[in-house]
This record gives structure tokens, C-alpha cells and sequence, in this order.
């Protein structure tokens, strides 16, 4: 299990150096001079070298690179290149509301995916139906502009919710749960289909085991054989599905986060694109593909316990 | 059971069978694959699945069961208590993430007020007694750390947990090898002797009925065509389907590689006949098999299902 665990973690290690290779070689080959941006038209060649040399851009890409990776690994991921404000600082305070959105989002999905999956349990329920059908609704229908139907219903034809705007979960939770709302529903029903997409037909699986069979044949009620047999199993692709999505939904807010202007890591990713702010756009991809890395490793060492069979080929 | 039906859609995998289990008799169910064997064991255990199959019945009871008015309170009772079913493949029927232990010990303690360490003693108990060695160290132990065999082994020990009246074997030892189907066979007659426990076996090896059991009922196209003793069903066979199978048994003293198939196709699930399903392969067909022979007594405990069992 530890050899397992180091194995993944080196893994993960590995993947993540790449990304910051890529995201990195990235900004240097698309077109465009952020030197020559920030001094403007009708700078001369001395000022935008002077520019670029205080921005780090000067010489050799390579030494570059490991200038940046050895402040990286410090913790230093370079100033803004638009207001000068340490990287490592608007994270801190730009993560936590999208790490808010997606827990809130992650709820939504949650209380609407489990039930309507159970509708596996019953085929041909109305629940069971209901579950069919809701997955294609979700998955074709864009986020935003679900987003954008909740505004006009909610916040502009019955004012009753705020459009825009971020209220702190832990400072005002009132208002903050009026102002989470819109967003949180946009995204926790796309959230919910997948769920749904891939729940539903996992439980059903299940439900068909030979070993359900075998408790249906000692005589155990329904209940029995879901609560103590069928949830244990269903737990497997659960938790690979609750990964998948909890991993790529900090990227995945980046949209919902401009629908409803939320100021969260979105906002500042899509700013740091628009202004070539390069030093938040790779710390912004570092971010989003190290958060998927995390929480797959995090569900490969859970699935140890939650399988044994997997836990043996662990320890091999 | 009376005249049972099951049908999937438009699919008849059972289309009037019957057969009595005498208190303590081994009855083999041969057929192949596809006579509706398995579907009538499953009938009997009520553990067809509700929203796909449509079972009928003038009577289905096992053990004081009436299963065609059974509330699921009182299937549950029955279930696992006064009968018990073991299934083909011990690899996927144990719950794979789930300590035996703890498999066995459920079964137990659903129908009786044992504690859970008085059920655990009895688990260690009935896996010794199914032939796992150190039974004791083993009990908490997941199903893929037993072989086959064994997996196989502690399906029995779960199925005699609340000494049933009824065993429900479908194809217990298919899925093994050879040796070890000799094995789980002996120590299915071993425990057999012991209680009076009533068996119903199902296979399609008739070799492992004559094993086994005292009286075997052949199954074709979802009815029952021969209700026989063994010994009286392999000396004087009288259903052309029965001869049939019986011929088609490879035997050890002629040449190998003779095998002699009865000739044509099973009836398929799907399809509809007008009297004798076997009819297109008989080869003593005559005008009147078009219309459904009824099991007539042809002997002492003997019943055919056949117009012409008399002069054949």
C-alpha cells in the first residue's frame, strides 16, 4: 500500500512538471509581447527590453524556465504583470469562492443525482423515467446559459435573488446563500447529469450481480439487500465519478463564474488571458490540471478501501 | 408445482410444468440449455426479477409456501430458512467486497435470534463443516482469496446456515473442474444423509444425477416430457427425447470422439408449437402429436409425456 501510494504520488509529481513545462512554452509561443502591451504604443525598443528584462522574460527560454519553476517551488509564482500584486496572494483570495461555488454546486448535485439514481431500484417508476430523461436534458443544454434563463427569471422578473455578486459563505451565510443560489443550481444541475449519466446505470449493474441474487436468497428484505450489498458496490464508480467531476470543476466554473460575475479563480484566469497576464494564466493551469492530478490520486488510494481486490493489487 | 408458466415478453421459458418434491428426495431437473430449468428453479425461490417476468401457476408452494399469494415478508422467511438455493458460478455469487464472515453470518442471524458472536461460532462451524481448513483463521478472509471450489464450498455452508427443507442446486459444479465437481458432489450426498434435507438439482449432465439423486424429471422446451427413479429413466427410458439424451452421453468403452447429437435445433423461447415440442425432431412423430400430450403414468412412479410412450 505505501509503495502504491509513492508510486502514485511520483506519478503525479512527474504529470505535474510537464503541465508546468507546457503552460509555460505556451505563453512564449502564442503571438504577442506582453512587454510591448504594458509600455505601450510609441515605446521605444530600450524602454520594452527595460520592461521585459523586469519581468523576467530576457535571455534564454530554458533559464527562464527554471527561474520560474525554482520560485515556484518557494512559493513564489510571479507578480501580476497588470497590478503588480503577487500571484500567490490573488489566488488566496480568489480560490476560496470558487472553492465555495463548487462545494455549494456539489450539493445541489448531490441532493437531485442520489435520488433520481435510486430510480434504478424500481424500473419503470415514474422516478425511474424522470432518471432517464434528465442526464440528456442536462448534458445538452449549456451551463450558461441555464444561467442565464435563472437571472431573467429570479433576478429580473421577480427580483427575488441577486444576478451577480459574491456575498462570503462564512462571513454573512444568509445572503451569501441568496447570492450562491442561481450559480450553484446552474452548475450543480450539469454536475447532476453526469451523476445521474453514470449512477443510475452503475446501481442498476449492480442490482443484477449474481451476489444480489444471493442475498435475496438468504432471505434478506429489499432494504437489506441495497443498504448492506448494492451501496457498498455502487460506492466504487461513485467515488471515480465524484472524483472525475470534483477534479475538472475548477476549471469547469471558469463559465458559470462569468455568467453571474462572480470574482472567483474563473474571473481572474479569463482576465490573466485577456490582458496576457502570464504569470496568473500558468499558475491559473497549474491550478486546474494539479487539482485534477490531486483528487485522482486521492480516489485511487480510496478505492483501496473501499475494494479489496484492489487493495491486494496495491500491494503487489 | 402445478402447470407453472413463466414468460419474458414474448418469450416462454416455461410453459406448463409440474412436479412434486417429496419430503427428503433428491430430484435431479436435466435438460439443455435453455429448457427452462434454472428459470423453474428461480420460480420456486421467488426470485425472478417482477418487472421483467410473468409467472403463472395453478400451484407453486415450497415448504408450507404458497408462493403465487406470498406477501414478500413471508418469501423472505422461506428464502434461506426452510429453503435454501446454491448457484452456478461461486466466483460471482458471494459479494466481493464483503468478508465470508460476514456473508455467512447475515444468512444465519436473518433466520434465528443467534447473537453476532454466536453466529460467527457457527459460521467457523459450518465452513469446517463444508471442508475449508483452518476454518477459524479463513472467516475473515474476502471471497477472492478462496479458490472455486471453495468459494463454492462456503455458497453450501450460507445455503444449510438454517438447516432448509428444500436445497435448490442450479448447476452447482459446471463452473468447476472435474475433481473438484467430485468433491462439492460428495459433500452435497454427505450432507444429504445426515438431514432430511430435500434436493433439487439441476444440471445438464446426467452423469452427476446418477450421483445424486433418487428420481429425475427431464425438462424439454420449458415442459416436463419424463418424471422417472433414475435407475428405471436410464435402463427403460420411454420419451424419444429421454432415449435421445441418453444415447448422446459419450461413453467411456466405445471409440472415442463418437458423439451422437439428437438431430435438429431446440425449440427457441420465442418460438410457438402446436402440440410436442419435440415433434420436429422425433423421429416417431405420427399425426396426433400435434395436439399437447399430457404426463401419463407408464410404470410405478413413472410419468411420460408422450402419445406413443406405450407402444415404443
Amino acid at each position: 500500500m505505501r509503495a502504491f501510494a509513492l508510486r502514485r504520488v511520483g506519478g503525479a509529481i512527474v504529470t505535474l512538471f510537464a503541465t508546468a513545462v507546457v503552460s509555460f512554452l505556451v505563453f512564449r509561443l502564442l503571438p504577442g509581447d506582453p512587454a510591448a502591451v504594458i509600455a505601450g504604443q510609441g515605446a521605444t525598443e530600450a524602454q520594452i527590453d527595460a520592461i521585459r528584462k523586469g519581468l523576467g522574460l530576457n535571455g534564454n527560454v530554458v533559464v527562464q524556465f527554471v527561474h520560474w519553476a525554482d520560485h515556484a517551488v518557494h512559493g513564489n509564482l510571479g507578480k501580476s504583470v497588470i497590478t503588480n500584486v503577487p500571484v500567490s496572494t490573488l489566488l488566496a483570495q480568489r480560490l476560496p469562492v470558487t472553492l465555495e461555488l463548487i462545494l455549494t454546486s456539489m450539493i445541489v448535485a448531490l441532493v437531485v443525482a442520489v435520488p433520481l439514481s435510486l430510480g434504478a431500484l424500481w424500473p419503470r417508476s415514474a422516478l425511474d423515467r424522470i432518471g432517464n430523461v434528465w442526464p440528456v436534458v442536462g448534458l445538452s443544454v449549456p451551463v450558461f446559459w441555464i444561467g442565464e434563463l435563472l437571472i431573467l427569471l429570479f433576478s429580473i422578473k421577480l427580483q427575488w435573488l441577486p444576478a451577480s455578486g459574491y456575498v462570503s459563505l462564512f462571513q454573512f451565510p444568509l445572503s451569501a446563500l441568496k447570492s450562491f443560489l442561481l450559480p450553484s443550481i446552474s452548475f450543480g444541475f450539469y454536475v447532476s447529469s453526469f451523476l445521474v449519466q453514470f449512477l443510475k446505470p452503475a446501481l442498476r449493474d449492480v442490482m443484477e450481480e449474481d451476489y444480489i441474487r444471493t442475498a435475496r436468497a438468504k432471505g434478506l428484505s429489499e432494504a437489506s439487500v441495497f443498504w448492506h450489498h448494492a451501496l457498498r458496490a455502487t460506492m466504487v464508480p461513485f467515488v471515480t465519478q465524484m472524483g472525475i467531476l470534483l477534479g475538472t470543476s475548477v476549471g469547469a466554473t471558469i463559465v458559470i463564474e462569468q455568467v453571474f460575475n462572480y470574482p472567483g479563480f474563473g474571473n481572474l484566469f479569463i482576465q490573466g488571458i485577456i490582458s496576457s497576464d502570464f504569470y496568473v494564466v500558468q499558475a491559473g493551469l497549474l491550478l486546474i490540471v494539479g487539482s485534477v492530478i490531486v483528487v485522482n490520486l486521492v480516489v485511487d488510494l480510496i478505492f483501496g478501501l473501499l475494494d479489496p481486490r484492489v487493495r491486494r493489487a496495491q500491494r503487489t | 408445482m402445478r402447470e407453472l408458466k413463466v414468460s419474458f415478453g414474448a418469450a416462454l421459458a416455461v410453459r406448463g410444468a409440474s412436479f412434486t418434491i417429496a419430503t427428503g428426495e433428491a430430484v435431479g431437473l436435466v435438460g439443455e440449455s435453455g429448457s427452462g430449468k434454472s428459470v423453474t428453479a428461480l420460480s420456486l425461490m421467488g426470485l425472478l426479477p417482477a418487472a421483467s417476468a410473468c409467472v403463472e401457476a395453478l400451484e407453486l408452494r415450497v415448504v408450507d409456501c404458497d408462493l403465487l399469494t406470498a406477501r414478500a415478508r413471508e418469501l423472505q422467511e422461506m428464502r434461506g430458512g426452510r429453503a435454501a438455493m446454491i448457484f452456478q458460478d461461486p466466483l460471482t455469487a458471494l459479494h466481493p467486497m464483503k468478508r465470508v464472515g460476514a456473508q455467512l453470518g447475515e444468512a444465519i442471524r436473518r433466520h434465528s435470534a443467534l447473537t453476532r458472536s454466536e453466529a460467527r461460532a457457527r459460521s467457523i462451524e459450518l465452513m469446517r463443516r463444508v471442508g475449508i481448513p483452518e476454518a477459524g483463521s479463513r472467516i475473515d478472509d474476502y471471497p477472492h482469496e478462496f479458490s472455486g471450489g471453495q468459494r463454492q464450498r462456503i455458497m453450501i455452508a450460507m445455503a444449510i446456515s438454517c438447516g432448509p427443507r428444500l436445497l435448490i442446486a442450479d448447476e452447482p459444479t459446471t463452473a468447476l473442474d472435474v475433481t473438484i465437481q467430485a468433491q462439492i458432489l460428495d459433500l452435497m450426498a454427505e450432507l444429504r444423509s445426515e438431514t432430511t434435507m430435500g434436493l433439487l438439482f439441476i444440471t445438464h449432465d446426467l452423469g452427476v444425477i446418477a450421483r445424486v439423486c433418487e428420481r429425475v424429471v427431464v425438462m424439454y422446451a420449458g415442459r416436463i416430457v419424463e418424471d422417472a427413479p433414475v435407475d428405471v429413466l436410464f435402463e427403460h427410458p420411454r420419451h424419444p427425447y429421454t432415449v435421445g439424451l441418453l444415447a448422446s452421453v459419450p461413453r467411456i468403452d466405445e471409440a472415442p470422439r463418437v458423439v451422437r447429437p439428437i438431430p435438429g435445433a431446440a425449440l427457441r423461447a420465442t418460438e410457438r408449437i402446436a402440440g410436442c415440442a419435440f415433434r420436429p425432431r422425433c423421429p416417431h412423430a405420427v399425426e396426433r402429436c400435434v395436439e399437447q400430450p399430457a404426463l401419463q403414468a407408464v410404470g410405478e412412479r413413472h410419468l411420460v409425456a408422450c402419445w406413443r410412450s406405450r407402444e415404443l
